[in-house]
């Protein structure tokens, strides 16, 4: 009988599949790498790749890199005693060498927790650039390798002005600050796999994702949505730091990691994709959204610094290429978004 | 970033003035002060021992009362205001000080560091915003550090969730021109509020006061007569006048300040902090201002001159909590210099 959590998590697979089966089935009998698979999207990438063995007998075969363990050890037990799953607890710049029988890699391992960068700048920028050189040079002596998906950031563009940022958008300019350096080295590994894909003729899409909601979020995790969740968690009200107009896209967690899964298997060998949400919602609207899902109603503080301020940032996707080229589109409206999110925090991962 | 040309006042009478009176503000005259400060309409009032929550020691200083009594005196009388406490990690601790300062009604937490040294308010920080509270942090000593440090320290807490960061000349050694070059940088690099510290030792608190905001700050710390640790800080009174002169909102009333401030001349202080010429030479060498008191009395103990204590301790890069070294440096002056 399934548990909890995976009975939540399949309502949402199940709701989605059929929109996009077609496009999945490229990956029945495959063998996916996924670096970074105890994080947000390396599980819900699993949890996917896991549905379709159970629902479509899809024989896929899934190696998940990651330094943590416990997320994937207690929610796949069955599949990785089964050999469904296999999971290696190491640092990706440790990666020498990936089983043979690999045909897709993700990469997605990095931490984007802006505390972490500013604490340990070091870990952070030799993470992304050695272990994206180290997954790369052990990808580079596969032979039947079909796609490697670099996960990148939209960090990487510089600051819009109430304007969406498309793929060829300006990037950030070379700066001083310390708060560069998860860009800067994002960047730097993009580049690098545009290397590998000229020199060592390695088959590679890149993603610049944005801002995401949902089941294996960490609520102390600094993102705007995720705070909301806290304070109306903890029956407090919910503090924004501006005036509430800062603007984001939010897109669901399944809804991110299935597009992922189509990228990977269909998108062009050197594009870049952005992936995220360009529905714009303002934070004011988000904290409301968020409060209504609440049995009380908690209230909302603006400028939570005390000092008045106006400094929005506006931070959106044009999604044009991704949805032109994969015929992606939205599976997961806003409202339902956030309804599933505040469910998982209050009935399913308390 | 201002929306009207507002600045946020913040008045930590009730705490660096603690180390104008080595720590003994009574529960009598916190309630007095607070209720001023409230009639006045004092955004944020800090109360506590002079270096802070959890600081009440023998090597800093044992304060008269206790934190609980301090922070929920104030609150009592504090109706509008919001109540703020200076939390330097190490002397305040999460699980000691920090939990039960929320629990006695605590609002606003300044995580403080020294200048280089952002990294210890991680937690505190982390803590205080996934409790719902304002955090501010604060980097003390700031004239130690040039601009991109400060930055890069800066930065680290805006990381950690510091809803602001506030800069401490806590020496009393900056110009308007070390303002200017530091608070600049700090407001074009930061995306969060910027905020000034002053200390009075060079007679520049104001003028510094108000070339922060010319250049961007937005939230000024200032006391009722300047009560603060050695020559005090920016005075509060007038401060609120020269803001109010340059047309810069507050929401502080300035009639009430002023009656604020006679009654913390009245209330609080044996003496009305001035610049004595050892704050002078205190702000000259860059030492912390709250090493007058100790310096002078070890001075006089080893018989040496306090200008040339303060000027080996500048020489060494002392910092708040090293008051230890006071004894080393006067003792090491009367063996080389003064039995010659």
């Amino acid at each position: 009988m399934m548990n909890k959590i995976a009975a939540f998590i399949n309502e949402d697979l199940t709701r989605i599949h059929s929109s996009v089966a077609s496009q999945l089935s490229e990956s029945y009998g495959q063998c996916f790498f996924i670096t970074g698979g105890a994080g947000f999207l390396g599980t819900w990438l699993c949890e996917w790749l896991m549905y379709l063995n159970r629902t479509e007998n899809a024989g896929i075969k899934v190696y998940v890199l990651d330094r943590e363990k416990n997320r994937i050890q207690e929610r796949f037990e069955n599949e990785l005693q089964r050999g469904e799953m296999v999971l290696l607890n190491y640092d990706v710049r440790s990666l020498t060498e990936i089983p043979r029988e690999v045909n897709y890699i993700i990469h997605a391992a990095a931490t984007p927790d802006t505390s972490f960068h500013a604490s340990c700048p070091i870990d952070t920028m030799s993470s992304v650039a050695e272990g994206t050189a180290s997954m790369l040079r052990a990808a580079s002596r596969l032979n039947n390798l079909k796609a490697i998906l670099n996960v990148s950031s939209s960090a990487i563009y510089a600051n819009s002005d109430m304007t969406t940022l498309t793929e060829d958008s300006t990037s950030l300019p070379f700066s001083h600050s310390l708060a560069a350096v998860y860009p800067e080295s994002k960047r730097y590994a993009e580049k690098l796999c545009q290397a590998a894909r000229n020199e060592l003729r390695l088959p590679i899409v890149s993603i610049r994702p944005f801002t995401f909601c949902g089941p294996y979020q960490n609520l102390s995790s600094p993102w705007i949505l995720n705070t909301f969740i806290n304070d109306a968690l903890n029956k407090r009200p919910i503090r924004i730091y501006g005036d509430g107009q800062t603007t984001r896209g939010v897109m669901y967690g399944a809804d991110f990691s299935v597009w992922v899964l189509v990228i990977l298997l269909h998108g062009k060998s050197g594009n870049v994709y952005n992936v995220g949400s360009d529905n714009p919602v303002m934070a004011y609207e988000l904290a409301n959204y968020v409060a209504k899902n609440f049995s009380f109603t908690p209230s909302i503080m603006l400028n939570t610094s005390l000092a008045k301020i106006n400094d929005r940032t506006y931070l959106l996707p044009d999604t044009y290429q991704v949805k032109k080229d994969l015929n992606l589109t939205t599976f997961t409206d806003l409202e339902l978004s956030i309804s599933r999110t505040v469910t998982w925090f209050t009935q399913i991962y308390k | 970033m201002s929306q009207d040309n507002h600045i946020l006042i913040s008045d930590p009478t009730l705490r660096d003035g603690n180390h104008a009176v080595s720590h003994q503000l009574t529960a009598k005259q916190i309630a007095l002060y607070c209720s001023a400060a409230d009639r006045a309409g004092i955004p944020i009032v800090e109360v506590g021992h002079g270096n802070g929550l959890g600081a009440s020691s023998l090597q800093v200083g044992l304060a008269a009362i206790d934190d609980f009594t301090m922070l929920t005196t104030a609150r009592d009388n504090l109706k509008s205001s919001k109540l703020a406490v200076h939390v330097i990690p190490g002397f305040a601790t999460i699980e000691k000080d920090i939990k039960p300062a929320i629990e006695y009604g605590v609002d606003v937490f300044r995580v403080a560091a020294h200048c280089t040294e952002a990294d210890v308010t991680e937690r505190h920080i982390h803590f205080c915003r996934n409790e719902g509270k304002t955090v501010f942090g604060v980097l003390m000593m700031t004239h130690m550090a040039d601009r991109f440090l400060l930055a890069e320290e800066a930065t680290k807490m805006q990381a950690y969730g510091a809803e602001a960061v506030i800069l401490m000349d806590s020496a009393g050694n900056y110009l308007p021109s070390d303002v200017v070059e530091k608070v600049s940088h700090l407001v074009e690099t930061l995306s969060i509020p910027v905020g000034f510290h002053a200390h009075n030792n060079l007679g520049m608190a104001i003028a510094n006061s108000i070339a922060a905001v010319e250049c961007g700050a937005l939230i000024l710390d200032g006391c009722a007569r300047g009560f603060g640790a050695g020559a005090g800080n920016t005075q509060l009174e007038a401060l609120i006048a020269v803001l109010e002169r340059m047309k810069y909102s507050t929401g502080v009333d300035l009639y009430k300040t002023l009656d604020a401030g006679n009654l913390a001349e009245r209330e609080l202080m044996k003496v009305i902090p001035t610049i004595s010429s050892t704050s002078i030479v205190s702000g000259l060498s860059g030492v912390f201002s709250g090493f007058l008191k100790p310096v002078n009395r070890i001075s006089q103990e080893f018989g040496v001159n306090p200008r040339d204590v303060f000027f080996e301790l500048g020489r060494r890069k002392v910092v708040a909590g090293q008051e230890d070294i006071i004894i080393e440096v006067a003792k090491s002056l009367k063996g080389s210099k003064y039995d010659e």
